[in-house]
């Protein structure tokens, strides 16, 4: 997908955000919405994937680790075609497969369990692993957020995965500065997170997380062939990217839409001819 | 009267590293298979396998948590990983990677403890006396306790075959051999009922088949006629022949080298007071944490003896009579 195309598809699937986190009561959606740029990025335009065989085992996998991204992901899979749009609607509903956190084998194009904080880029090590083993050529991307830096199990991941030289591994940063008790620096400061890397042995990009054009430079230059070192982007992006109440406040870690706030969100990303989905 | 069977050897002897062996063999038999160490490939035996297919061999360092989750990811790209550590690191440390990343996707990975229970000399922090407890309580889990040479090496290919994660504590080095390689034959899922009577069933899973054997033989002695089973799976747990030997011993005894809570005895009083009550006396280490000391101290000190099993028996023979506990 084009850039430009990739920048209207990211506008589109904010918009699905918001009518599913209004119409189904409520989701991370501050998350979802900082972390959405760097996922389409990653979907629309450096995955080799194919909805129709989501267990082809050609494809390039995509594990979510921190599960309370769900929703990112699922209006991803269903404007791809994983799964009916419409089941949308059903999302943390009792007996949906679109649960408010992701787990593996619940639909078609989740690939793994992130509810429990950094232990995906293990998972993707043991992926990359095998791949290799196998002389498999995909790759495998692990999306992260910063919050669960915190976890110690990351870095010994991040330390395998340097050891191993899994040049097949590529990880994505959602660097929003908060988690659920504040902002990460007041919470338990990680940074510099992009030393922290470079100095366990990773190839690292740092930009703008939600600027399409710097994602998708860096994703190009972590995914180019004749690598050595696991790839990794930092995306710093903002929390509730796009709707005003939400970018950087800490209020919402989730959020509820009520009408009125549901039409303020539209009216601060569309202007206001905001048709609904 | 000495008790024996068949399947038993005659002169039980000693077997060198009989899971180092078997884990090279079955490299060889299963191209699918591979194996995560954590900083242990001598302790753990994986050094013959690491040797002859490296390729397949993964060292992950002291770090178990990313070991259990690493194998998780080779497992759901269809490898079959088999991962060491001691027992304690791999069921404490690692539970909840074990349980998200292996257990909630019955992810086929094989999880091998070595040093169960009392026989680490390293105290309590090497002493795994609850780690068939706390695996038994994740759904799906196989959980295995595997008594001697014979059985680590024919278990190595079962687990194998087995689809699912299972977790197996074993020794290592110089290990026992009671069975006969020749007449006894490994299944998981399968408990093998040694002796039948009518007067108590004495159930024992790993280690404590030997003290077992010796607890027969004395109650024999005494001219008591004493059930024996060997109950190597704790789960799925073979309640068939279970209940059948306590319905006609009426009385049971469980022994294990690991706490009284959570392993057999629980596993075995559960299926009893559901199916078939009756007196049962659970010999095996009693709410505490043990000392650093040799495994045969330590044994005696705790109470996982013969003397211990027939004490345990006439005082369940005694309930099922009506007297005094």
């Amino acid at each position: 997908m084009d850039l430009d195309s990739l920048k209207n598809k990211a506008a589109e699937l904010r918009r699905l955000l918001i009518e599913v986190a209004h119409r189904t009561g409520g989701a991370y959606l501050a998350q979802a919405l900082s972390g959405i740029d760097l996922m389409a990025a990653i979907h629309y335009r450096f995955a080799r994937s194919d909805p129709a065989r989501p267990d082809w085992p050609g494809r390039d996998r995509f594990l979510l680790s921190p599960g309370h991204y769900a929703l990112a992901l699922y209006v991803i899979l269903a404007d791809r075609g994983y799964f009916d749009r419409e089941s949308l609607w059903t999302f943390k509903e009792n007996g949906s497969a679109l649960e408010l956190a992701t787990h593996r084998g619940t639909l078609p194009g989740v690939e793994a369990s992130g509810g429990s904080l950094g232990q995906v880029l293990s998972v993707g090590v043991g992926m990359a692993l095998h791949a290799r083993l196998r002389q498999q050529h995909h790759r495998v991307f692990v999306m992260m957020s910063d919050g669960e830096q915190d976890e110690g199990q990351v870095w010994e991941a991040a330390a395998a995965a340097a050891h191993y030289r899994l040049s097949n591994l590529v990880a994505v940063m959602d660097c929003n500065g908060f988690q659920v008790d504040g902002p990460t620096r007041e919470v338990l400061d990680m940074e510099p997170l992009a030393d922290k890397y470079r100095a366990f042995g990773w190839e690292v990009e740092e930009c703008d997380g939600n600027d399409l054009d710097a994602v998708c430079g860096a994703l190009a230059r972590l995914c180019r062939d004749g690598r050595s070192r696991p790839g990794i982007l930092i995306g710093r992006t903002v929390r509730g990217k796009g709707v005003s109440f939400l970018e950087g406040n800490p209020a919402f870690h989730y959020t509820r839409l009520d009408p009125a706030l549901r039409d303020q969100a539209m009216n601060d990303l569309f202007g206001a001819d905001t048709d609904a989905v | 009267m000495a008790f024996v069977h068949p399947m038993l050897l005659k002169q039980p002897d000693a077997v060198h590293g009989p899971y180092r062996l078997a884990l090279a063999d079955l490299g060889a038999a299963r191209a699918d298979v591979v194996v995560l160490g954590a900083d242990l490939g001598n302790s753990t035996e994986v050094d013959l396998f690491r040797e002859r297919f490296p390729e397949r061999f993964f060292n992950v360092g002291a770090a178990e948590q990313n070991e259990v989750a690493i194998a998780a990811g080779l497992a759901f790209e269809g490898e079959v990983p088999f991962v060491h550590s001691f027992g304690v690191f791999l069921t404490r440390r690692a539970y909840e990677q074990v349980c998200v990343q292996v257990a909630m996707h019955a992810a086929n990975v094989k999880l091998i403890g070595m040093i169960p229970g009392l026989t680490s000399r390293l105290g309590p922090t090497h002493q795994a006396i609850e780690d068939l407890s706390l695996m038994r309580a994740l759904p799906g889990m196989t959980v295995l306790d595997l008594a001697d040479a014979t059985e680590v090496a024919q278990a190595v290919r079962a687990i194998a075959d087995w689809r699912g994660p299972v977790y197996a504590r074993m020794m290592r080095r110089e290990v026992r051999r009671l069975f006969d390689p020749a007449r006894y034959r490994f299944e998981i899922a399968r408990a093998v009922v040694l002796r039948e009577g009518d007067d108590v069933a004495i159930v024992s899973c790993g280690l404590m088949l030997e003290p077992a054997i010796e607890a027969v033989s004395e109650l024999l002695a005494r001219g008591l006629e004493p059930a024996l089973v060997h109950c190597p799976t704790l789960k799925p747990l073979d309640e068939a022949s279970l209940l059948a030997v306590a319905r006609r011993a009426g009385a049971v005894v469980t022994v294990e080298n690991h706490l009284v809570t959570g392993g057999l005895g629980s596993a075995v009083a559960e299926v009893l007071a559901e199916h078939q009550p009756c007196p049962l006396e659970r010999v095996g280490i009693r709410d505490t944490f043990a000392v650093p000391g040799t495994p045969e101290y330590l044994f005696e000190r705790y109470g996982l003896t013969s003397r211990a099993i027939v004490e345990a028996a006439l005082r369940a023979i005694g309930r099922k009579r009506g007297g005094p506990r």
